[in-house]
């Protein structure tokens, strides 16, 4: 039944799709079948690179379900985007005041249907992370942008679990629709709003997008350091430790995980920076370089003794709070 | 969406399955410390007899859908000028092993709003969100997971997505074209203040008053409805501050997995009188046959009471069976008492 609504509701011109899949068919006949339809989606403007959508296809036709095709997957990657353009259609005629109802509102509208009507495409064991990923591909919204699929299918694989009890798996599909379609929700909430006041993310996830746009904020701790250089009286441990743990959690979101490498250049140079902007002209016998240096040594130090690379936010805030105290301490006192 | 400055009310109340309640209200205007504490204990009571139905229904799994009234000004008090029309409760259960929770909301608004929808988005996607999230959220923090921030933002966002919601046009939904029958009459007045409510309906012998238990929660359940939710609802109301405004039901809608049961209600007014009639419909089935769409009853309803028709006559247009001069009255808990020994008994 609800099959059939979907197909009416967005419907395909079926027959002018295989004839176009039919004419690609025939002029790449040397090409396998996965090729032949990479070949047929891009030439229905889907995906960007042939790398991009083979890679998709590849991982995808493993987990369809045993009378579907990989050409029924194409045709919904299609069906998909037409879906984007009614949802699209209906976000711009309405005013929302905050992100999450926008979220929320279209996934109750055009989603948990749609959630309904896509997944016998798929075998049953297929895992929410996946359904996920699926989403971020199907609804991309940057449409410019390739879709890397390893790096996306890993990062939803810790935030999108697939929750079994007894043997039996428990429904967390409204949660799998959120995190698969908060990113493009996002990016269409924010194409309203002026660039001031564009919304990042609502639960400050960290994002994959080479600028990072979460930095270490260590203010506090050059407030400390310049209270030293003009009072010469010791700083309070208390402060010295709030200051440090305010400095982590600037960057480090609860929840999160986080790799060491990702992290250890931009907590080197924050560091270094916030210390010497501290520092008054009286004390500045140091340059920035030399205690990014210094910084350096000890964070390589700490690097050898991890037994973890990639742990939890708050994991890394303990961790990294008495190295980085012993090594204010330290400074300070040859000042 | 609800325009700014639009009058409205709108709590959001959740009761997980360890019956602790979280709560998000929102209004057009701000509430003393004293009145938001009253209104957080309230919800008890509009919980207590979903409570009291898996308590002592246990058979069938019975909740409480929704609660619909609307709502004109105090005959005794002077009129207070207010934009609202209509007052709803809308729940929603979900049992998660073995323990129900329910998600309820009430709705003050200036419209007469679609509810059907307003219903769908908090059973289908906002009780939903709650149930899973926490499953997920446990899952990936383990013992981090904040409980209680989880449940405040989620009832936080729930709240706004109800809030878009008003003020959106009323659709014809198919449900309305239904059909069902009429189980039972119930008569509410109110002279001087006093109430006096009775129940009709089939006779104790009659086999169709035992076959109708399978049917319904019970006559019992059924026939403390509209007393107990419209003096939840004035409670209520009076906590938000419209002193000069008095809930008249509308409709109440109880269910479970397989069943469902109506009441529908119409009142009139005049000097210190207000009339009730209501009819506990249950959809077509084959132990009655005689069955008509809810705009029907509406009508008849509305015809009993503007022509000052003669109830006895009409009480058996609905169901030839209901006997109109067995009145069980429900003001007293002997009464009460009766209605349980005698119309719940399946023997």
């Amino acid at each position: 039944m609800e099959e059939i609504r979907f197909n009416k509701l967005y419907n395909l011109d079926k027959e002018r799709l295989y004839a176009n899949f039919e004419r690609i068919q025939n002029l790449h006949n040397n090409l396998d079948s996965t090729e032949i339809i990479t070949n047929f989606l891009l030439n229905q403007s889907i995906g960007i690179s042939t790398s991009e959508i083979s890679d998709i296809l590849n991982y995808y036709q493993k987990k369809l379900s045993k009378n579907k095709m990989l050409l029924d997957f194409a045709f919904e990657w299609i069906r998909a985007y037409k879906i984007r353009l009614e949802y699209k259609k209906y976000f711009n005629l309405n005013s929302y005041g905050a992100y999450t109802v926008a979220l929320d509102d279209t996934i109750f509208l055009f989603f948990l249907k749609y959630d309904k009507y896509l997944r016998p495409l798929f075998e049953e064991d297929m895992e929410e992370y996946e359904f996920a990923t699926l989403y971020q591909i199907f609804f991309n919204s940057k449409q410019s942008n390739p879709i890397n699929l390893v790096p996306l299918l890993k990062k939803n694989k810790d935030s999108v679990p697939t929750i079994i009890i007894n043997g039996e798996r428990i429904n967390t599909k409204i949660h799998t629709i959120r995190e698969g379609l908060s990113g493009m929700i996002k990016d269409d909430f924010n194409e309203g709003l002026p660039t001031d006041v564009k919304i990042i993310s609502y639960e400050q996830e960290e994002e994959n997008d080479t600028t990072s746009e979460i930095e270490f904020n260590g203010t506090m701790i050059e407030r400390l350091i310049k209270f030293y250089c003009f009072q010469k009286r010791n700083i309070d441990e208390k402060e010295l430790t709030l200051a440090i743990t305010q400095f982590l959690s600037s960057y480090f979101q609860f929840g999160a995980f986080y790799n060491f490498n990702e992290f250890k250049d931009e907590l080197i140079l924050s560091f270094a920076d916030y210390i010497f902007s501290g520092l008054t002209d009286d004390y500045k016998n140091y340059s920035v370089i030399s205690l990014q240096n210094e910084l350096t040594y000890v964070i390589e130090e700490f690097e050898k003794r991890l037994k973890h690379e990639r742990l939890k936010g708050k994991a890394w805030i303990e961790d990294l709070k008495p190295i980085l105290r012993k090594f204010i301490d330290n400074f300070i006192n040859r000042l | 969406m609800m325009a700014k400055g639009s009058e409205f009310l709108l709590g959001l109340f959740y009761s997980d399955e360890n019956t602790l309640v979280y709560d998000n209200i929102k209004l057009a205007h701000n509430l003393s410390k004293k009145a938001l504490q009253d209104l957080r204990s309230i919800s008890f009571k509009f919980f207590g007899p979903l409570f009291m139905t898996t308590a002592m229904y246990k058979r069938k799994d019975w909740k409480i859908d929704y609660i619909e009234t609307t709502l004109t000004p105090q005959m005794d008090e002077s009129v207070e000028e207010t934009l609202l029309q209509s007052f709803t409760c809308l729940n929603s259960s979900i049992k998660i092993a073995g323990s129900m929770t329910n998600l309820f909301t009430f709705i003050g608004s200036p419209y007469t709003e679609d509810l059907t929808l307003i219903y769908k988005k908090l059973n289908e996607f906002i009780h939903p969100c709650i149930v899973q999230g926490k499953l997920i959220g446990q899952n990936i923090y383990g013992i981090e997971f904040d409980y209680n921030v989880f449940i405040d933002h989620e009832i936080k966002r729930g709240t706004d997505l109800i809030e878009h919601s008003l003020g959106s046009p009323r659709k014809m939904y198919w449900e309305e074209k239904k059909a069902y029958s009429t189980i039972a009459v119930i008569k509410r007045t109110k002279i001087d203040g006093i109430l006096t409510s009775d129940l009709y309906t089939f006779d104790i012998d009659d086999p169709l008053r035992k076959e109708t238990l399978n049917h319904i929660p019970s006559y019992y359940f059924m026939a403390i409805l509209p007393d107990y939710y419209e003096k939840r609802m004035n409670e209520t109301l009076r906590l938000f501050g419209k002193k000069g405004l008095y809930p008249n039901i509308i409709k109440i809608k109880v269910s479970n997995p397989e069943l469902e049961v109506i009441y529908m209600e119409e009142f009139i007014t005049s000097a210190n009188e207000k009339t009730c009639y209501g009819l506990i419909l249950i959809p077509h089935n084959d132990i009655i046959n005689e069955s008509r769409d809810l705009f029907f009853y509406k009508k008849k309803l509305r015809e009993i009471l503007d022509k000052n028709k003669d109830f006895e006559r009409v009480i058996v247009e609905f169901n030839s069976r209901i006997n109109p001069f067995g009145n069980w009255n429900l003001n007293s808990d002997s009464a009460l008492q009766s209605i349980e020994k005698l119309l719940d008994n399946e023997l």
